[in-house]
Order: structure tokens, then sequence, then C-alpha cells
């Protein structure tokens, strides 16, 4: 009986274990916890390029080789599993098409390489050690900013080009590192823009902000509420739900006993989802807000009927669709599904690497191609490319610069996201 | 006040989930003392069944307007099948041929099971949350402030039907004294005439059809199912029957209703980021206070 | 006709041979006794008796039926049952309610019969318990049915296990060491109650006993091990009167003084 207690409390220790972790990793918004997170990660890096060098690159340091009769690989750093891979699977396949639509570069296949990142720090670093290890030309990714904070540290020290699809927080380009660039939106002018509208437009003066403790959702609602408040707006009580919880009775128990006009959400589809359906069924009648994390048809299919009048902001879709609609007919086309969020990003950001590649890759001598980083990572810099999200030029810190409106607003309307600003 | 009833009600909305999924740990605890880790993975399996089976009935009838009890009562019955079966399988295949192995084996197996479940699942809608269709209408009795959906009735009154269904069984029924006995002493057990694998298995089916059962009445609670549905729940399950002292029938109710309860309440004062952390201090004050839990027995008393 | 036929049985642990080449016979309601040394092999015999262990080789059968090698429960069912040396009861339960593990058995309540609760069900429950109540009082437990086990006296606790044992209803009673750690009186209570399964009960008995105004009291039939062997059997005085048996107990001094544990 005595070896039985012993177990139980294994088990214990074990599940409680994994809940630290699983807190851990979708609520690293401190500084600390990044820093730390990093900081493990920064010693594999080096260990994993020497297997990169070794296995794909024989030419010189900083560049990598890609032997007569290899294939390019290109990494794709995504959310498969968890609920949140609702996001990232689709994110995976946008790019896995570009791929495949790109055909060859110089004569050389190219393959995706998609690795489970699980949309937080510790998986993405061991996904970007994994790439790293794989000896990718470049990733595309992380998913989420969380993920893409930690993950830089070791994709920076091996001088990887690191093109994300979807981190959006501030925090991910505020660490300066110059291989990484996205084509998401910054939070910081969504937050603000969101704020804006809410208080000005909408003319919301109390406001109950959710967030799924991912760096994202809390990140865009820190930035929410700076904005909001500054305006003179009132944030009655910041909430947060839990990634993989699917009853937030207590937390809509507490948001009702605030009686705010609206409730803000920052976090994914599923969570969303569930807690506008939620609220409505307590009978909150204040208006729903969420961002870019939810904008997408799902997230009207998954409330039941309950997300119709909610407001979403998003990335500005460009005012010429052209180009988007060629890509969404290509990716129903080639999925039978339609097309969702983040999806034109993805594939932007791989045009974008397999045009650089296309650009600085040389074949040496006997026959193999090589591809400089520095080079590589400077000729995306330089980009300027027209896509299916708009017009792509990069800041110096890797963010997108903004053309037109910095966002735009849509509303459920009749159980589809309509743009009413 | 009326905030805190609602609070109350809600905590005994969850708290009947977990009691009834933390009554799977129990039992199986109780005859094998072993962690069935992938049993929260039986109730989320039992979710997706419930969605398949109304869904079905939805597209192919109109039977889910003109007779919902019986369809209602068909997703019930089926999301049971399915995760009793699946359960008799993971029993025979992962965890039977480590029974005499160290005990950390069958443990690291059931890991595997719900990593590999879940993944299935994952595989299998393509990562896309399935929605349930509008079995139960979304109205509610309202008292004041206070407001109950139907669904929610139905889960609690459910919760406590299988609650009282269970105890029936492991006190009055031959195969529930079995499993009392196999608990007690395995090998005196079979001397008895009681055959152990048997009651082993009929133990992880009892935990499964309860686990499949709360399953898909949960899902038509949260009118969702996706493969991730089921973690969350299980290890709070599983952190219930601790609280209650593992390998106890009752202590297991108790230690559901116990944290769901302290989860919403604490929700109330610490917003739910803190939920886990209070379940979780919890824990580890019982395992370090009271090691047998808040209503097993202890150990060292017995002859 | 011997209802139980032990045939060049032996088993070894890992070397050890615990027990070697043993054959008995043992008629129908009769009382045997199983004596020897300490680790002569006793408790290994009705281990392999009742399936914990399978020989490393030989036969047992059992009313005509080969035995060894089924399941535990396969061989309860075939009609064997035991007691233990250090008592096992359940000990979380009451006393009535280990009488009824017993009586497992013959029940066939399921969840249905118990939620319905039709006279056919009520009235086996009814049984049950009502022989239950009788086994007890047979063994001498009339009005301690509710006791949880572990709050009985260790007389009781040895008594009680009888009674879970009787309740599987079996033809062959094997009861290891049933008096040890009795003061005279209890034993004397425990040699009657042996007596009466018997002449009661219809009972066939083998025990393994130190204390020989036991074995000697209530024994018809002796047999005696010796590391592992066979080294006699026979009537009580003749077994007294052997000299391997005397050689075997030299030192001892168990054979005739008041016993050894
Ligand atoms: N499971 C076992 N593993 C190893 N040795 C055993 C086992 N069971 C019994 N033995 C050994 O077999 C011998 C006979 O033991 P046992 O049958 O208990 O003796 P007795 O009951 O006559 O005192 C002893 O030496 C004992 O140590
Ligand atoms: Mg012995």
């Amino acid at each position: 009986m005595k070896i039985g207690k012993r177990a139980l409390l294994l088990a214990a220790m074990l599940a409680t274990l994994t809940m630290v972790l699983a807190a851990c990793s979708s609520g690293t918004s401190s500084k600390d916890k990044t820093a730390t997170a990093g900081a493990g990660g920064a010693k594999t890096p080096a260990a994993g390029a020497t297997t990169a060098a070794t296995k794909a690159a024989t030419g010189a340091a900083g560049s990598i080789t890609v032997k007569k009769g290899d294939k390019i690989k290109i990494g794709i750093s995504t959310t498969l599993t968890t609920d949140n891979a609702e996001l990232g699977i689709p994110i995976r396949d946008a790019a896995l098409l570009a791929i495949k639509t790109k055909g060859t570069i110089k004569g050389f296949g190219i393959e995706g390489d998609p690795q489970d990142d699980g949309c937080a720090g510790p998986a993405s670093v061991t996904a970007a050690n994994k790439l790293i290890a794989d000896g990718v030309v470049a990733v595309i990714g992380p998913m989420c900013s969380g993920g893409a904070v930690a993950a830089l540290d070791p994709l920076s020290g091996a001088n990887m080009l690191t093109v994300s699809a979807s981190a959006t927080n501030p925090s991910v380009t505020a660490q300066g590192k110059k291989n990484f660039f996205r084509t998401a939106w910054n939070d910081a002018t969504q937050g603000a823009e969101m704020a804006k509208y809410a208080y000005t437009t909408l003319g919301k003066k109390n406001v109950v902000l959710v967030n799924d403790q991912s760096t994202y959702g809390k990140g865009l609602m820190d930035v929410f509420k700076a904005s909001f408040t500054a305006a003179g707006g009132k944030v009655a009580s910041e909430e947060a739900v839990t990634v993989g919880e699917k009853d937030f009775g207590p937390t809509v128990t507490k948001i009702k006993g605030e009686s705010p006009d609206l409730v803000v959400f920052g976090g994914f589809i599923a969570e969303g989802a569930v807690l506008v359906r939620q609220l409505k069924d307590a009978g909150v009648t204040a208006s729903f807000m969420g961002a870019d994390g939810i904008a997408d048809q799902k997230y009207i299919d998954q409330s039941g009927g309950a997300a119709e009048g909610s407001y979403v902001s998003r990335g500005p879709k460009p005012t010429d669709t052209k180009l988007y609609d060629a890509f969404a007919a290509a990716y129903k086309a080639e999925y039978k599904k339609d097309a969702g969020q983040f999806t034109e990003q993805a594939t932007d950001a791989t045009n974008i690497v397999l045009a650089a590649i296309e650009k600085v890759a040389t074949v040496d001598g006997s026959g193999n191609l090589v591809i400089d980083r520095q080079k590589l990572i400077d000729a995306v810099a330089a980009t300027s490319y027209a896509g299916a999200s708009g017009q792509i030029d990069f800041d110096a810190k890797g963010d997108r610069k903004v053309v037109g409106a910095v966002n735009e607003i849509d509303q459920v309307k009749s159980g589809k996201l309509t743009r009413i600003q | 006040m009326q905030e805190w009833i609602q609070l109350l009600i809600d905590g005994i909305t969850i708290g009947g989930v977990y009691a009834v999924i933390a009554l799977g740990y129990t039992l199986v605890y109780g005859v094998l003392r072993m962690i069935n880790f992938a049993h929260g993975e039986l109730f989320m399996m039992g979710a997706f069944t419930g969605y398949y089976t109304l869904n079905g009935f939805e597209k192919h009838s109109s039977l889910n307007d003109s007779v919902p009890v019986l369809t209602i009562a068909i997703a019930i019955v089926l999301g049971m099948v399915v995760a009793v079966t699946l359960a008799l399988v993971m029993e025979r295949i992962a965890y039977r041929p480590l029974r005499r192995a160290p005990r950390l084996a069958p443990l690291i197996s059931a890991i595997g099971v719900s990593i590999l479940l879940r993944n299935i699942m994952l595989r299998a809608t393509n990562a896309q949350g399935k929605v349930y269709p509008k079995v139960f209408p979304r109205t509610a009795v309202e008292i004041g402030e206070i407001r109950l959906l139907y669904v929610q009735i139905f889960l609690i009154v459910l919760s406590f039907v299988f609650l009282g269904l269970l105890y029936l069984f492991i006190q009055r029924t031959k195969a529930g004294v079995a499993i009392r006995a196999v608990a007690e002493d395995r090998d005196t057990a079979s001397l008895m005439g009681i055959n152990v694998d048997r009651t082993i298995m009929t133990t992880f089916a009892v935990g499964a059809a309860l686990a499949g059962a709360a399953g898909v009445v949960y899902g038509m609670f949260v009118t969702t199912a996706t493969s991730g549905m089921g973690f969350i729940p299980g290890i709070k399950a599983f952190t219930a029957a601790v609280l209650g002292g593992i390998g106890s029938v009752p202590g297991a109710m108790a230690g559901g209703y116990f944290l769901g309860i302290s989860e919403a309440i604490s929700t109330k004062f610490f917003g739910a980021q803190y939920k886990d952390v209070v379940a979780f201090v919890l824990l580890v004050a019982v395992l370090i206070f009271r090691p047998w839990g808040l209503f097993g027995k202890r150990e060292d008393k017995r002859a | 006709m011997a209802i139980l036929s032990v045939r060049h049985v032996s088993r070894a642990f890992e070397g050890l041979i615990a027990l070697n080449d043993v054959s008995m016979e043992v008629e129908a309601e009769t009382i045997v006794g199983v004596i020897g040394p300490n680790g002569a092999g006793k408790t290994t015999l009705f281990n392999l008796l009742t399936g914990f262990y399978r020989p490393t080789s030989g036969e047992i059968w059992f009313e005509g039926k080969r035995v060894d090698g089924l399941p535990l429960h396969r061989i309860a069912a075939a009609g064997i049952s035991r007691t233990f040396q250090n008592i096992r009861l359940f000990s979380n339960m009451t006393a009535i309610e280990n009488v009824l593990v017993g009586s497992h058995l013959h029940l066939s309540t399921n969840i249905a019969t118990a939620i319905l609760r039709l006279p056919f069900t009520v009235k086996q429950e009814k049984r049950a318990v009502q022989s239950a109540v009788e086994t007890l009082r047979f063994v001498g437990l009339a009005g301690r049915e509710n006791e949880l086990a572990w709050n009985l006296a260790y007389g009781e606790q040895r008594r009680l296990e009888i009674a879970r044992a009787l309740a599987v209803r079996p033809r062959m009673l094997l009861l290891d060491e049933p008096t040890a750690g009795m003061n005279p009186g209890e034993s004397v209570d425990m040699i009657r109650l042996i007596r009466a399964l018997r002449d009661d009960l219809r009972m066939t008995v083998v025990l393994i006993e130190h204390q020989m105004r036991v074995v000697m009291g209530v024994c018809e039939y002796i047999t005696v091990l010796d590391h592992g062997e066979k080294i006699s059997e026979g009537r009580p005085e003749d077994v007294q009167k052997d000299q391997r048996v005397i050689e075997a107990y030299l030192g001892t001094g168990a054979l005739l003084s008041e016993g050894a544990s």
C-alpha cells in the first residue's frame, strides 16, 4: 500500500506539472519567462546548427548548400495539435500550396517541412531546433506570438530567415531580431484602432476585457486597455479563459455582474465562439468584439448563431481584391475548403521567401545550390511585394509598413463577416 | 447574493461533470492501482459520438424536432457504447500486458493512449470543432438575475442520476461486489470465485460508460466537440478524485463538486486565470495534510 | 474414492525446491492434517491446490477433474476454498459483506435488477443475506454481522475467514494454521468448529497445524512434509511413532509439546 501512495503522488505531480507547463506556455506575458525560454533554447541551436551544417551545408559559414538532386527545404512552424490547430493547419496548407505552385528554383525541387509549434514557447523552441537540424533554408512561422518570441532566439542564432504570417504581438519585433519579418499586422496598431472604434464610433464607455492568457491575447487586450482608458473609457474588469476549456460559466457570471456595454476578447476561435455563446446564454446583452484571432467563418459557425452582431477587427484587405480572390480560388480548388484567417498572409510569406531564394541562390561548380543566409535576409528586407493580403513592404524592425487603412472592422451579419469600416 | 447563487450553480454544473469523470479514475485506481490518464479522452469521444449521432438525425430526419427525447437517449447510449468499446480495447492492448510491469509503465502507456486518441480525432476532424445541432432549445429558467439553461438543468440532474446509479451498482450488484472485493485484495477475491480479469474489464467499462454519457450531455451543454476537450476536464476530474481520496467512490463524487464550486468561487475573487492555481493548491494541501484524501480511508488503520 | 489426488507434484522457486515430487490422496469427508517444520512447503502445497501457483511438474485432480493450471476463480468454482496463514479479509467491508463476497458466485443481480428491484431479485438478495447470517452464526459470529472486519477480535477474524470461505459453497476447505495465535480456550472452540464443518456440513477439510494437540485431536489422517518432501503419512498415532518424523522435529521440540510457531 505504501507503494500505492507513492505512485499516486507521482501521478499527481505529473498532472500538476502538465498543468503548470500548459499554464506557462500559454501565459508567457512576463518578460522573465520569455527570457528563460530563450536562454534554454539558446544552447541547443549551436548544436542544431552544427548538425545542419554537416548534413546539408558544406559551403562557407553562414550559407547553406543544397546538394545536387536534393530538395530545398522550407520549414513551417505552426500549430498542428490542440484546438488552436484549426487556425494552424490552414496556415500550413497555404504555405504548402505556395511551395507546390512554385515547383522548382533553379532546377531544384522544393519541399515544406511542417513542425508543430504548439502555439507556445517551449514547443516552438523545440520546433525551431528541429527545423534548424533539418537544414531548412527558411522558416514560415511561428504561428503564435508567445512561440515566436521564444523561438526567435535559436532561429536568430542560426541566422535563419523567419517570416511569420500570424504572430502579431508588438514584443515579437520589439526584440530587434534582424532575421525576422512578418506579413501579419502589429497589434500595437490593431489594439489602438479597436479601442478607438469602440469608444468613438460605437460609443462604448464601460468594457470588460477577456484574454486567453496567450502572449497574443493578453498583449492585444493590454494595448486596448491603454488606448481605451486614455480616451476616457472604463475597463470594468479584466478576465481570462483557459485554452481548451469549454465551460466559462463562472467567468460569464462575473462579467454579467459588471454590466458592461461591450465585452472585448483577445484570443482564438475555439474560446471566442464558446465565450460569445455562453454570454448570450447567460443573458448578457453587451456587444462583443474580437480581433484577427477569430476573424474566420469558423468562429461564426461554432458559436451556434451567438456571434451574430459581434465586431471583429482584422488586418485590412486590399481595396483591389483580385490577388486575394485568385489565391482563395486556388486554395479552394486544392483543399475543397474556404481559405481562412491568416492563409493569405501565409501564402504571401511563403512567396516572398521563395522569391528571395531565387534571387540569391547560386549554383556552384559541382552543381550544388548555395544560398547565403545573410543575403537571403537582406533580399527579404528589400522586398516590395503585391500579395493576396495587399502591398507588403517591411520596415526596419521587420514589421509590415502601413499603407492606407491600418485595420478593418467587420461585423457578423446574417452569419457572415461583413466589412463595416 | 444572486451572483453568488449563480456562481454556486456554475460550480455544481461543472462539478457534476468532474464527479462523473472522477468516478472512472477512482474505480480503475481501486482495482489496478493505476491512473488511467486516457480517461478524459473517453469523455471527448463521447462528446464526438453525441455530435455525430445528433447531427446524423438532424441531416437525415426530423426526429430531433419531433422526438428529441429519443434522439438524445440514443446519442447518450451510443456515446456510452463507443467509450466502453474503446476502454475495453485500451485495457486489453495497452494496460493488461503491463499489469506486472513497474508502476510507471502503465502510466506512460496511458498517456500514450491519450495522445493517440486526441490526435486521431484531430486528424479525423481536420482540427475543426464540431458544433452540435440545436436539439435542446437554448432557453432558460430565470429567477431574478439567476439563469439556468434547460440543458444545464438536464446536465445537473443527469450527473446526480449517474452518481446514484453508480452507487447502487457498486453496493447492490454482483459485479459491484466483485469490484469492491478486487479493489481490496485481488488474489483473495479470485479465491472467492471472482474472475479478476473480467472484473477489471467491468470496472473500465463502467467508468467509460459514465465518461461517455457525460461527454454527450456536456457536448450538448457547451454545443461543441473538439479533440482537445477531454484534457482539462480529465485532469480536473483526476484532481477531484485525489481530493476526495482516490479509490473512494463517495470521495470522487464529493471531490468533483468540491472542486467545481471552489473554482467558481475563486473565479469571482481572483479571476479565472488563477482558478487552476487554486485547484492545485487545494490538491497539494490535501496531499500534504491528508494524503488519503478528504473522504478516503486512512490506509494504515487497516488490520 | 479420493476427492483430491496430488500426483508427483513439484514446485521450485528460482532454484529453491519448495516441494519435491509430493503425492497424496484425500478421502471425501475426512479431516486431514498437513504438518512439518517451518519452511517444509505446507503453505506452498495449499497455494498449488488453490491455483496461486502452478506446479513445476505433476498433476492435481479434484473430484475427477484436473485443476492444476486453471485460473484461481475457476478452481474456486470447482469447489475448493481456503483461509490464510496471515488473515486476509476485506478489512473495509463488514463481516456480512465479506461473506456476501464469498457467495458472489451464486448471485445474479445486475444494475437493471438492482434498479427495478423485481420480486425475484429481492427474494434472491434476501436469501443471500439470510444464508450469510446463518453462516456467520455457524462459525460463532452471530450478532457481529455489521461490524467492520478490521474491528473484529483476532479469533473472530479467523472465524470470519472460514465463514467467507464457506460462502463459496466448497466441498473441500483448506485451513492454513487456523489456531495460530489463539489462546487455549479459543483453540478448543476452533477444534469444535472444524469438526462441525465435517459432521454438519459434510465438508472435506485439509488443515495445516503446528499445535500437536489440535492435530492429534481432530485429524483422522496426517501427511508430514519436510524440506519439500513427504516423509510420512498415516493415522496420527502411527505418524507420531515414525522415526523419520521424530528426526525431522528433533531439536524443535514441537512434536509432543504445546506447539511451535
Ligand atoms: N513465492 C515464493 N518465492 C520464493 N520462495 C518461496 C515462495 N513461497 C515459498 N517459498 C519458499 O518455499 C519454502 C516453503 O515455504 P512454505 O510453503 O511457506 O513453508 P511452510 O508453510 O511449510 O512453513 C520456503 O523456503 C519458502 O521460503
Ligand atoms: Mg506456512
